[in-house]
């Protein structure tokens, strides 16, 4: 009779051992009650279908798309290397296959990219109008002044939704600091301590407070607007330091960012012993954490200030572009002044001071040039200063006019010689050749007057002489009369000659008789020149 | 390299586990975060030639009638501090206690039983007996004095070689 605590198989050896029909029935009905179950076992292992290749294919599809939520982030992040390793083996070997897979796709890209780099581009406008001209604005500049912070920390402060300063990555079972980042500005921070304490006062509320459900661990706790959110595994704890009001999506977000890194790292978790260098490639997953959310200004602010902008853009566009028709129409009158003085001979330009409210001109003007003033006002210009000093211009058109004008003096100075000339008279006694002493200052006179007018003929390149003429009244015989006029010429010529007129420059010739009275025992002198002169019988 | 170690100090009421920090560990974030939830922490970081061990101090509640150590404060640590004081000898059956309640917790993990008060040994109730029978049980005991630095330096080092040594 078996004992009832008696194992199994105890009881199965015993009874192979009462019937011994023979020795191999007997050794099989041994090896059955010794390892009988064990065989059992074996057999059914190798009746299952060997794992191969084949049948895990067959298997696998269906089951990656029956996973869900966190199991499929899981495979996701598991897969994540051996998917980064494919992609760039068959971007370095077959380069033609990603240019054929992106190119239909990537005008898109470029046009959505540029569209979004815009859209931004305009929110940020709008942002920084609204903050720098609304009446919050106003209020937040007084704040700062009564507060004396830095107008940019309280707009900063004011338009703050929330900011994750800090963010703990965390070994669950020894609360030690995996890897911590954190905004510069915060400066060192005592991680460890930090760490330790979360995981303290997790446990001593757990213990406080309980009996809490399983899995219960403090996931938030709040100091004014400083927050701290908490996000656990039994390996891996992600604490998050907001300040301000994060959306309960930002729950989920570091949940997200816990599971990616958990899953990343599950090897440098497993065999964690206080060597915190193999969770370095994690921060750049932590440093994502590390956002800043500002509050969207109101859309009415966008409309206002869209109006305000409008108006403002378009009084600057009327404002330039009366500035720039105003300027042009200055830039247009000054060339054309510049222009008219340029052209006129004998002025030049040597500065112009050309603003919208004074205009002045200075240089210098030939005498024979026109006035610089003048010639301005001709052509219909605005006045101008002008500011000009005389100089000898050097201008073909003013030497000749200059030469013209000494002609024409020279010529007058010739006239008033000759004019001069024909109103000497030097006169005779009766019947005489001889000059009386009275009449030697006309003599002398002659002489001056037709030195003078030679001389001036001769400047003007003029052929020239002087012709004196004897006169005799009427009594007595005509051709003694005639014999002593040309004698008295004769005697002034004479007379000329010996004050020094040239010898060839004096006709003289005797009138015969010009009248009855004393007048007319005389000689007169005239001046011949131009074409009159063939008579002198002289070169010039 | 650079490794991280959690470090329990755990002793009965009044047996100078805080003074012990606090001569060890010169920081005055302490002053600031004393805390009424059972622990305070502390860091400091030891260095043996290449390495550097960062240690978490983990400044536990005496243990007494009405409190207990927590376990869960326990859970993670490298090693601890089991605190004695010399001129209550009730403390150190109070250790042999806590460390066999540790042991249930975190397994076997380096510890040093830190005999504290060494200058007041006049006053000491502590009987050589009893330093020897923690010898027996095969504690590493070093005598120290949170008053006058004796040995609190030693103590520590001793734990960190210890899970050094066990870590590496």
């Amino acid at each position: 009779m078996a004992q009832p605590n008696e194992q199994p198989a105890k009881r199965r050896f015993r009874r192979a051992r009462r019937a011994p029909e023979n020795a191999s029935q007997s050794l099989e009905q041994l090896r059955r009650a010794i390892v009988g179950p064990e065989q059992s076992r074996i057999g059914k292992l190798e009746e299952r279908d060997v794992v191969t290749p084949a049948a895990v294919s067959k298997v696998l599809p269906g089951a990656a798309a029956e996973l869900r939520g966190e199991e499929r982030e899981e495979l996701a992040v598991a897969l994540e290397p051996v998917m980064t390793s494919v992609v760039g083996h068959v971007a370095r070997r077959q380069p033609e296959v990603f240019i054929e897979v992106l190119t239909p796709s990537i005008g898109a890209a470029v046009k959505k990219a540029l569209s979004e780099a815009l859209s931004a581009m305009m929110d940020r406008f709008n942002l920084v109008l609204e903050r720098s001209m609304s009446f919050r604005s106003i209020r937040w500049r007084f704040e700062a002044l009564r507060t004396g912070r830095p107008f940019a920390e309280v707009v900063l402060l004011r338009t703050l939704k929330y900011r994750v300063e800090q963010v703990f990555l965390i070994h669950t079972p020894t609360s030690l600091v995996l890897q911590h980042v954190a905004e510069p500005a915060l400066g060192a921070q005592p991680a460890d301590q930090i760490a330790a304490m979360l995981s303290a006062v997790d446990s001593f509320g757990r213990e406080a407070l309980g009996p809490l459900p399983h899995g219960a661990h403090l996931d938030k706790f709040q100091f004014g607007d400083l927050s701290v959110w908490v996000t656990r595994s039994a390996v891996v704890t992600i604490a998050a330091v907001v300040r301000g009001a994060a959306g309960s999506d930002f729950s989920d977000t570091i949940a997200e960012a816990r599971t990616r890194i958990e899953v990343a790292h599950h090897r440098a978790f497993e065999r964690f012993s206080g060597d915190t260098a193999p969770f370095g490639p994690a921060r750049p997953e932590l440093e994502l954490l590390l956002q800043t959310k500002l509050v969207t200004p109101p859309r009415r602010a966008h409309i206002w200030l869209s109006l305000i902008s409008a108006v403002l853009l378009l009084g600057g566009v009327a404002f330039w572009s009366r500035g720039h028709a105003r300027h042009a129409q200055e830039a247009e009158l000054r060339a054309k002044t510049l222009e008219v003085l340029a052209a006129a001979p004998g002025i030049v330009v040597t500065g112009v001071e050309w603003t919208p409210e004074h205009h002045r001109i200075t240089g210098l003007v030939d005498p024979l040039a026109p006035r610089p003033g003048e010639l301005i006002q001709e052509h219909g210009l605005p006045p101008v200063e002008t500011v000009f000093s005389p100089f000898l211009s050097l201008d073909p058109r003013i030497v000749a006019r200059r030469n013209a004008i000494e002609i024409e003096k020279a010529a007058e100075e010739l006239r008033y010689a000759a004019a001069s000339l024909d109103e000497i008279v030097v006169p005779f006694d009766r019947d005489q050749t001889k000059i009386d002493p009275a009449a030697e200052p006309a003599v002398f006179h002659a002489a001056t007057e037709a030195e003078n007018a030679l001389h001036l003929a001769a400047l003007e390149h003029r052929r020239a002489c002087i012709e004196v003429d004897g006169h005799a009244d009427a009594s007595g015989d005509y051709g003694r009369n005639l014999r002593l006029s040309g004698a008295r010429a004769r005697e002034v010529r004479r007379q000329l000659e010996a004050m020094g007129v040239e010898h060839e420059a004096v006709l003289a010739r005797g009138a015969g008789i010009t009248g009855g009275d004393s007048e007319a025992r005389s000689a007169t002198l005239h001046l011949v020149y131009g074409d009159a002169a063939k008579i002198c019988g002289v070169t010039p | 390299m650079r490794r991280k170690a959690k470090v329990c100090l755990i002793g009965a009421t009044a047996v100078g586990k805080s003074s012990l920090v606090a001569r060890y560990v010169s920081s005055i974030f302490s002053e600031r975060y004393k805390t009424t939830i059972g622990v305070k922490i502390e860091t400091h970081a030891v260095s043996r030639g290449e390495q550097t061990l960062e240690l978490v101090l983990w400044d536990m509640s005496g243990e007494d009638e009405f409190q207990n150590v927590q376990p869960s404060y326990l859970r993670g640590a490298s090693g601890y501090l089991l605190v004695i004081d010399g001129t209550r000898r009730e403390t150190c059956d109070v250790a042999v206690t806590l460390e066999a309640r540790v042991r249930e917790t975190l397994g076997t993990v380096p510890f040093v039983a830190v005999v504290n008060k060494s200058d007041l040994t006049a006053a000491w109730d502590i009987r050589p007996g009893d330093l020897e029978e923690l010898g027996k049980r095969g504690w590493s005991v070093v005598l120290a004095s949170a008053k006058t630095g004796a040995g609190v330096e030693a103590a520590f080092d001793r734990l960190a070689d210890a899970i050094l040594g066990r870590k590496s």
